[in-house]
C-alpha cells in the first residue's frame, strides 16, 4: 500500500482577525512507500507531527489530499476513516500514550478489542511475542503506572505493530529509550518494512540515519529530501 | 462487549474513588426524588384515608375544645384530651328539636390506665353497634362478626394478634382483629363497644381499683356526635341549628377539618417538591461539571484512543455509558435507601408534620420506584450532554502536540 499526500498544507488562524495564520506546513508532496523506511528529521516545530498526524487522517490539512492507495483519506465520514486507522495504520504517538485503566497487555491489544474483533489465541501469542521482543513480557499484567518511561514507551510500540499494519507512523519512538532498546525497535522496523509495511519515523536522532531507505528534512514547515547514507542489506 | 463497554468499565472499575462520587450523586438526586414523592403521596394517602373513615357530614364535640390550640389535630386525633358532653344536653339531636339529622350515633373515648390491672396505657374508641355508620364500615374490611362483649378490635400499629388478651381494669379483652393501616390517629387506637367500656368502668368500681379516676360512662357522657344529615338539608343549615341551640357543644364540618390538614399538606409539599427540584437542578449541575471535568482530565487518552481508531461516536458512546452506568447503579441504590428511610421513619414523619401519612401499596410503591429511578437515570445521562458534545470537539491531533 502507498501513502501518498498531494499538495497538503495546514494552516492555524490566529485569534485576531488582522493577524497573519500560523503555516504548519507548506504545500506538500509526500509519499510513503511500500517495504521502504522513512526517516523525517528536524527541528522542534518545523512540522514533522503536524505532517504525520494529517498522514495519520488525524489532522484535516487546510489543503490537499491524502491517499491510501486510490482512497482519499479524508474525503471518508469520521466513521469510516477511523475504522481505516485501525486497519491499516500502526501509530505510535509522542510522549507516554497508554491508557492508565488497562494493564499493559489489554493496551496492547486495544486495536482488536477496539471495534470488538475477537482476540485469538494466536493473536495473543504474536502480542505476547511482541513484549518479548521488546523485553516486557513480564510486565504484561500491570498497569502503566507501575512502568517506567521507556518501558511505557516500548508498550506503546508494541500495540502500533500488533495489528500488522501496512502503515507505520511514528512520532519520537525511541525518544526515551537506551541504545540498545532503540536497536531493538529499528530492528522491529526494519522487519515490518521487510513484511511490506510503509514505516515512518520522525525523529531527531542522526545516528540512526543508515536505516533510511528515505531521509528528509523539515524546515520551518518545508520538507527536503536528503541523501540517505544507507544501504544496509 | 463492545470496546466502548469494555473500556468505559475498566475505567470505573479502575478509578474507584471516581466513580464512588459519581454514584453518591445519582444516590442523592435518586434519594431526594424517591424520599420526596414517597413524603407527598404518604401524606395524600394519609389524608384520603382520614376523609374516608371520617364518614359524617358533621361531627358534634364538647365545646370547651372549641378553644383549644390545634382544635382540627385534636378532633382529628380522637380527642386526646377526653372532653365529654352530659348525655342530656344532646335530646334536641334526637327528639327532633333540631330538623334535618339523618344518620346519628356517639362515640365515647377512654384511656386506660399504666397501672397493674391493665395490659398498657391504650386510646379506647367505643361506639354504638345499634346506630354506628362510620367505625363499623371500617372494622368490618378485617372483621365481618359483630363485636361481642369484651372483644376488641385494634389498630395496625398496635403489635398483637387476633386471640390475644388485654387487660383492661382487670377485665380481659380478647383481640378480635386487627385494622388495616390507615397512617392516622386510628391506628394507635383500640376499638370496642360502649357495653364494654360499661364493663370496664363497672369492674373498676366495684373492686375500687385505684388506678381508675373517671367520673363519666357511655351511658352518661359522650365524647363526639356523628351526624349525617337527612336528604333536603343542608350541612350548612344543620350545623348552624346545633351551635345555636346547644350552648355544651360544638359542631364542625367534618370537611373543614380535612382541608385545614389538607392545606396544611398542601404547605408540606410545596416545600417538598421544591426540595426535590434545587437538589435535582444541584445534582444535576454537579454532575454535568463532574463530566467535562472527567472529560478534560482524561483528553489524552480519549485522543490515544481516537489514534487507534476510535471515532467520535465511539467516544461519545464510551461517556454516554459510563454517566448510564454510575447514574442508575446510584438510582438503584437511592432509591432503594429513599424507601428504606421512609419505611422506617414513616411513624417520625408522622409526628413531625403532625398530618396523617400512609405508605402508598406496594404496586404504587414498585411505580414510584421504577419512576425514580428513570428519572434519575435519565436526569445522569442529560447531565453528560454537555461532557459528550465536548468530546466531539476534543481534536486528538492538537492534543497529542500540546502534550509533548
Amino acid at each position: 500500500m502507498i501513502l501518498h499526500a498531494e499538495s497538503v498544507s495546514k494552516e492555524y488562524k490566529k485569534r485576531r482577525k488582522n493577524q497573519k495564520p500560523d503555516a504548519a506546513l507548506k504545500q506538500t508532496d509526500f509519499v510513503l512507500e511500500e517495504g521502504a523506511l522513512t526517516i523525517l528529521r528536524g527541528a522542534s516545530g518545523s512540522g514533522k507531527t503536524t505532517l504525520l498526524n494529517i498522514l495519520a487522517g488525524l489532522l484535516n490539512p487546510s489543503e490537499g489530499h491524502v491517499f491510501l492507495d486510490d482512497t482519499d483519506i479524508y474525503a471518508l465520514s469520521d466513521e469510516d476513516r477511523s475504522r481505516f486507522r485501525n486497519q491499516y495504520f500502526g501509530i505510535i504517538p509522542q510522549g507516554q500514550t497508554l491508557l492508565s485503566c488497562l494493564t499493559v497487555f489489554e493496551n496492547v491489544l486495544l486495536p482488536y478489542t477496539l471495534y470488538g474483533e475477537k482476540v485469538t489465541a494466536e493473536i495473543k501469542e504474536n502480542a505476547l511475542s511482541l513484549l518479548k521482543r521488546l523485553g516486557i513480557d513480564d510486565l504484561k499484567d500491570n498497569l502503566p503506572s507501575e512502568l517506567s518511561g521507556g518501558e511505557r514507551r516500548r508498550v506503546a510500540v508494541a500495540r502500533a505493530l500488533v495489528k500488522n499494519p501496512k502503515i507505520v507512523l511514528a512520532d519520537e519512538p525511541t525518544g526515551d529509550l537506551d541504545e540498545k532498546n532503540t536497536e531493538i525497535i529499528l530492528n522491529l522496523f526494519e522487519e515490518y518494512k521487510k513484511n511490506g509495511s510503509a514505516v515512518l519515523m520522525v525523529t531527531h536522532e542522526k545516528d540512526i540515519d543508515h536505516y533510511a531507505d528515505n531521509l528528509y528534512r523539515m524546515d520551518t514547515g518545508e520538507i527536503f529530501r536528503s541523501v540517505s547514507l544507507r544501504k544496509r542489506a | 462487549m463492545s470496546a466502548d463497554g469494555f473500556i468505559t468499565l475498566k475505567q470505573l472499575y479502575r478509578k474507584p474513588v471516581r466513580t464512588l462520587g459519581l454514584i453518591l450523586l445519582g444516590v442523592i438526586l435518586s434519594l431526594s426524588i424517591i424520599g420526596g414523592t414517597l413524603i407527598i403521596s404518604g401524606l395524600r394517602s394519609g389524608l384520603d384515608s382520614l376523609e374516608d373513615r371520617l364518614g359524617a357530614d358533621i361531627m358534634v364535640v364538647p365545646v370547651e375544645l372549641r378553644s383549644k390550640a390545634g382544635f382540627n389535630t385534636d378532633i382529628l386525633q380522637g380527642n386526646k384530651g377526653y372532653y365529654y358532653v352530659e348525655r342530656d344536653y344532646l335530646n334536641s339531636l334526637y327528639n327532633g328539636g333540631i330538623k334535618g339529622i339523618g344518620q346519628i350515633s356517639e362515640q365515647y373515648y377512654f384511656a386506660t390506665a399504666s397501672a397493674d390491672c391493665c395490659t398498657a396505657p391504650m386510646h379506647l374508641i367505643s361506639y354504638d353497634p345499634k346506630t354506628d355508620f362510620t367505625i363499623k364500615p371500617w372494622i368490618e374490611v378485617s372483621y365481618k362478626d359483630e363485636l361481642k362483649d369484651c372483644e376488641i378490635v385494634i389498630g395496625y400499629d398496635i403489635n398483637l394478634e387476633p386471640g390475644d388478651v388485654l387487660y383492661f381494669f382487670g377485665v380481659p379483652c380478647t383481640v378480635a382483629a386487627r385494622m388495616e393501616q390507615t397512617g392516622t390517629y386510628l391506628d394507635t387506637a383500640v376499638y370496642t363497644t360502649q357495653s364494654t367500656i360499661e364493663a370496664l368502668i363497672k369492674n373498676a368500681i366495684d373492686n375500687n381499683l385505684p388506678a381508675y379516676t373517671g367520673t363519666t360512662a357511655p351511658s352518661t357522657h359522650v365524647s363526639s356526635v356523628l351526624i349525617n344529615v337527612a336528604d333536603g338539608y343542608s350541612i350548612d343549615e344543620v350545623l348552624q341549628a346545633i351551635n345555636e341551640n346547644i350552648d355544651e357543644v360544638y359542631a364542625v364540618k367534618s370537611k373543614s377539618l380535612i382541608t385545614n390538614v389538607a392545606e396544611g399538606l398542601t404547605s408540606v409539599s410545596g416545600i417538598i417538591s421544591t426540595l426535590i427540584i434545587v437538589i435535582w437542578i444541584l445534582s444535576i449541575s454537579v454532575m454535568a461539571v463532574a463530566f467535562v471535568m472527567i472529560v478534560n482530565e482524561r483528553k489524552k487518552e480519549f485522543a490515544i484512543i481516537r489514534v487507534t481508531g476510535a471515532s467520535e461516536k465511539m467516544m461519545q458512546k464510551m461517556i454516554k455509558k459510563e454517566a448510564f452506568i454510575v447514574s442508575a447503579v446510584g438510582s438503584i441504590l437511592g432509591a432503594v435507601l429513599g424507601i428504606s428511610v421512609v419505611s422506617l421513619f414513616s411513624e417520625s414523619i408522622e409526628n413531625y408534620l403532625d398530618l396523617p401519612f400512609l405508605l402508598p401499596s406496594p404496586a404504587n410503591l414498585l411505580g414510584i420506584f421504577i419512576l425514580a429511578i428513570a428519572a434519575a437515570t435519565i436526569s445522569g445521562s442529560i447531565a453528560a450532554s454537555f461532557a459528550v458534545y465536548r468530546i466531539s470537539r476534543l481534536d486528538p491531533a492538537l492534543i497529542l502536540q500540546e502534550d509533548n
